[in-house]
């Protein structure tokens, strides 16, 4: 989701500069604003009862991040953590609401937003409940690139240890090592420096 | 937090910008994966399932959802075809409207626009928390995700007094379980309190 600039200004918006590693929400915060980065990347990820890093997708510049909790009464399910300097624009939540009123193109566009995120969720969803673990690596590295700007062949890094690719799939580690070799073989991704190209 | 039933248009208005009425006897298919999205569609009266199989031919359920609740709308605002079936657990009446005239009911009704981000956001915010609980290996963990998202619609907070209308073959293809351990686990969650379990029904 992009807003124009300029139209976010108008409504009362401000820029933050956020240092690698800093916080811009964290889980159980109630959310307050609508963020927009015009510079940078944040992940957003959160830790299961183990403390282990339970999910993690990187947004970079011109997205919006955790904007679907501003339309519901619940706080964050997750955190954002940025991984290089940002540079954010953000908007207090109740002027948020009443742009897309004034302005129903704005609400289109956030509506196409969420289906195509729910889109990719529910194909995720689906092939997480195959038997067969390359339709599970496949569904979750699909997510994953789907929220990067550069769809070609190869040119997204998979910006998860295998340990974490297994724990979100309900896959073994020993398993999702050997798939993902397998996936290397079939051309379906590239292995540089055990960083996984996909 | 009570999760609103959505999307809930008032039927006149969905009348008046074209809508018609359709109706479908139980098993009937509305729509199947690989369809073009037509229409949007709102349950007046029975359920539905949103369902696909997978390579092995097992059925995996996306949801099911029943009267005051439309089903599949974000392929609407999507250029994809369905990747799932919709089909009738009832005999079911719906009213459809044409994709075109239901983005110029959101353009003349800012307000029902927004409800649509909201109804968006909150099959998300579903659809996140059941891909955490698909992720866990403890069937428990899988199947209180459900019971927690079902529960959710309601108002009333009491303990053991939500009855479950899904059947355990329904439960464990929402949750990529097998059937055997769904009643497995449902048992172990009774012993342990979580849930009553009365004539069958699960009450949680």
């Amino acid at each position: 989701m992009v807003i124009e600039e300029k139209l976010l200004y108008s409504m009362g918006a401000t820029t933050k500069t956020y240092a690698i590693g800093e916080t811009i929400f964290l889980e159980g915060e109630w959310p307050a604003f609508y963020y927009q980065i015009i510079k940078g990347e944040v992940k957003l990820n959160n830790y299961n009862e183990e403390g282990k890093e339970a999910i993690q997708i990187i947004i970079e510049d011109g997205q919006s991040i955790g904007e679907s909790l501003l339309f519901m009464e619940k706080s964050y399910p997750m955190n954002a953590i940025t991984i290089t300097e940002c540079e954010v624009i953000k908007l207090p939540r109740k002027a948020f609401i009443s742009l897309l009123k004034e302005d129903a193109e704005i609400s289109y566009k956030m509506n196409k937003c969420l289906s195509q995120r729910l889109y990719f969720k529910l194909i995720m969803t689906q092939n997480l409940s195959s038997q067969n673990p390359m339709l599970k690596l496949i569904a979750l590295m699909d997510y994953l690139k789907s929220f990067a700007t550069n769809q070609q062949q190869y040119s997204f890094k998979i910006p998860l240890t295998r340990q974490q690719m297994a724990g979100l799939t309900g896959l073994c580690v020993e398993t999702t090592i050997r798939t993902i070799k397998g996936m290397e073989r079939a051309m379906m991704l590239r292995i540089e420096d055990r960083k996984i190209m996909y | 937090m009570k999760t609103k039933s959505c999307m809930n248009i008032e039927e006149s208005l969905l009348y008046s910008f074209g809508g018609e009425t359709k109706t479908f006897k139980k098993g009937e298919i509305i729509f199947r994966e690989g369809d073009q999205a037509l229409y949007y569609f709102q349950i007046v009266e029975g359920k539905i399932k949103l369902n696909s199989y997978n390579e092995e031919g097992k059925e995996f359920i996306h949801n099911i959802l029943g009267k005051n609740q439309s089903f599949g709308d974000s392929l609407i605002f999507l250029d994809k075809q369905y990747p799932m079936n919709a089909t009738c657990l009832s005999p079911t009446e719906i009213i459809r409207l044409p994709k075109n005239n239901f983005f110029e009911l959101l353009e003349q009704n800012p307000d029902i626009s927004i409800e649509m981000n909201h109804c968006l956001s909150q099959h998300l915010y579903f659809k996140m928390v059941m891909i955490q609980n698909i992720a866990s290996s403890n069937p428990s963990v899988r199947l209180k995700g459900l019971l927690d998202y079902l529960r959710s619609f309601k108002n009333d907070d009491c303990e053991h007094c939500f009855p479950i209308e899904l059947t355990r073959q329904q439960m464990a293809n929402l949750v990529g379980l097998r059937v055997e351990t769904v009643i497995r686990a449902l048992k172990k969650m009774e012993k342990e309190g979580g849930i009553k379990i009365h004539n069958r029904k699960i009450l949680y």
